[in-house]
């Protein structure tokens, strides 16, 4: 479960213009819920995901993940708890161009203390689940958008975490892909695992399977 | 330590990113070659020196005057033999003669026939059983150097020393001087003791100096002070002198490189720095996704760190093999000349391989914390940049 209570965030708070991405924030997302941020650009909803994926410190207020107070932990606890509990998806899919498939997939676990062995079969099972598996050795570069896509949800994948979080992940697909795409995200909602999408996307209006959608505007969320 | 997983994915991106690294590569490999180059053959010829010098007489007394060298009267050394603490005083004949149509000079050495120990180093240089034909006055036994350079002007089997009244000296070539690592032999022309006496115009009781030992090094200034009572015109320079001399010119030489080596290093690792800071994107980006994947600082660090490492020590290793290669197996052809340089014969030694592992250690350093520093300093900015913000 993800508790928000409060959460403000103010970049350049010091300056004559401070700019409040965030005001007073609450939201509550059950264990296994799919939740959709809507909002046009600038609303606050990629810094709510930055936040809640511990990537950002909010400027005041609370964030609860599984009873755990997120929202000011250092570095190295907040990248533990990436590592252990949230899976990201980005929307220009943020893999490493120089690797295959197969090694993009493994780099979340490279700093973790696992065995050859562990490490193969974990990214052999996320990129089955993400049906990327046919492109293993291909250098990402020589992806399409829909494969570097299905790339980085294998990558979200295999952590094995309960939170995946998509910032506008179909803003470079095209419709076919997006349609994908949510088969995709059906199957993982399907394993019971919490799901964050922060999109203006009109696709996600009507989703195969249920879902909440929350407006966001000007920082603030508007309907539930 | 890092783990099994950690150490396959820095040897991965060390490899696909390979022509990234190759430039860096390249010019740290040039830059560890340049400064061991001339390390190396510094301490070379640091060493070669010091054995050199322990080789020779402690003192070498002559006679002044009017502040310029002049011939010494040869009846100072029953005076000199007198004083307490002094042995192995021997008369020489040392100068250098002028070759005038190309400016250039010989060290000539004249060796009397009844010094025994001279005789016996010279037999075992040279490999003759038998140096009584050398001694009659009509033969030269040259350095490997002046060889060559005798060979260049036509001159094979004998050469013509020009007298003081004008006449020519025809003089046999009767042996060479093994090549090796003696500096101070490069331009050296050994004769016998009389005819470089005829060949410098020098009376039957003179000579250009007179060395001798002093076995206790305490005495050594007890003994300058007495020889400058005993004589008022008397120049004397001691081993310690020679060494200073030599000491400082190699010193200069090794600074000048050290001072064009950290401006050429400060400027590579200005470079570093700019390459590795908010310049390229990709770099931050990658940066960022690793730590949005749930990376720590540390973990960007360590991978970073482990990354430009083994760039520091793969460059070292080749940089400083080449430079060993390039000294001790090539001669250091072009360094030698601007190290030896002289108006004289060019220098055809062979540099003894000395390597002193404190230097190495410190070329290391040296370099190593200034590359880690440069490559780090940037990705530890973009490290702690919150990801999202580094992913522009």
């Amino acid at each position: 479960m993800i508790e928000i209570e409060g959460l403000n965030k103010v970049y350049n708070p010091k300056s004559s213009e401070p700019l409040h991405a965030l005001r007073d924030v609450g939201l509550t997302v059950a264990g296994g819920e799919c939740v959709i941020l809507s909002g046009v650009s600038g609303s606050g909803k990629s810094t709510l995901l930055s936040i809640i994926a511990a990537l950002e410190k909010p400027t005041s207020g609370k964030v609860i993940v599984g009873g755990e107070a997120i929202a000011k932990l250092p570095d190295l606890h907040a990248s533990h708890y990436r590592s252990k509990s949230i899976g990201f998806v980005f929307q220009h899919f943020g893999l490493l161009e120089s690797l295959s498939v197969e090694e993009n997939v493994t780099a979340p676990l490279a700093n973790r203390r696992l065995g050859r062995a562990d490490i193969a079969a974990r990214v052999q099972r996320a990129m089955e689940h993400a049906s990327i598996l046919h492109k293993a050795k291909s250098p990402v570069r020589e992806l399409s958008g829909g494969e570097k896509q299905r790339c980085a949800i294998a990558r979200a994948l295999v952590n094995e975490p309960g939170i995946i979080i998509c910032d506008e992940p179909t803003a470079n697909l095209d419709t076919a892909n997006s349609r994908k795409f949510i088969e995709l995200l059906s199957s993982i909602h399907a394993e019971g695992k919490t799901i964050l999408i922060a999109t203006h996307d009109p696709i996600f209006d009507t989703l195969p399977f249920p879902h909440r959608i929350v407006r966001m505007e000007h920082g603030r969320i508007v309907e539930k | 330590m890092p783990g099994s997983a950690f150490i396959d994915f820095l040897l991965l991106t060390l490899a696909r990113e390979k022509s990234k690294h190759i430039g860096v590569v390249f010019i740290s490999t040039l830059m560890i070659f340049l400064l061991s180059s001339v390390l190396f053959l510094s301490s070379s010829i640091q060493q070669s020196l010091t054995g050199l010098l322990g080789a020779q007489p402690d003192f070498v007394v002559t006679r002044m005057q009017g502040g310029r060298a002049v011939n010494t009267p040869k009846e100072w050394i029953e005076k000199i033999a007198a004083i307490e603490g002094i042995s192995s005083i021997t008369p020489r004949i040392v100068g250098r003669y002028s070759y005038y149509p190309r400016e250039e000079s010989f060290l000539m050495v004249g060796i009397d026939l009844f010094d025994e120990q001279s005789n016996a180093h010279l037999k075992e240089l040279v490999g003759a059983t038998d140096l009584r034909s050398f001694y009659s006055g009509e033969s030269l036994i040259v350095s490997e150097g002046v060889r060559k350079f005798l060979e260049s002007h036509y001159y094979r089997d004998d050469f013509s020393f020009k007298l003081p009244d004008g006449k020519l000296k025809k003089m046999q070539l009767f042996a060479t001087l093994p090549k090796g690592g003696d500096l101070i032999a490069n331009d050296m022309v050994i004769v016998s003791m009389e005819a470089a006496r005829e060949i410098f115009g020098m009376g039957a009781d003179e000579v250009s100096d007179i060395s001798f030992n002093v076995p206790n090094d305490a005495e050594w200034d007890t003994i300058v002070t007495k020889l400058s009572l005993l004589y008022y015109d008397i120049a004397v320079t001691d081993k310690r002198d020679i060494a200073r001399a030599y000491a400082n010119l190699y010193n200069y030489k090794g600074g000048l490189f050290l001072i064009l080596y950290i401006i050429s290093l400060s400027t590579f690792m200005m470079i570093l720095y700019q390459r590795y800071s908010l310049i390229f994107s990709v770099e931050r980006r990658d940066i960022a996704v690793l730590r949005a994947m749930g990376w720590s600082i540390a973990d960007v660090l360590r991978l970073k760190f482990y990354e430009a490492f083994i760039i520091v020590l793969g460059s070292f290793l080749a940089g400083s093999l080449l430079g060993y290669i390039y000294v001790f197996w090539l001669d250091a052809p072009g360094l030698v000349g601007i190290f030896l340089d002289s108006a004289n014969i060019p220098f055809d030694i062979s540099f003894v391989p000395h390597i002193d592992l404190g230097t190495l250690g410190s070329i290391f350093l040296f370099f190593a914390v200034g590359f880690l520093a440069s490559v780090l300093i940037p990705v530890w900015r973009v490290a702690i940049t919150a990801p999202k913000e580094a992913m522009g």
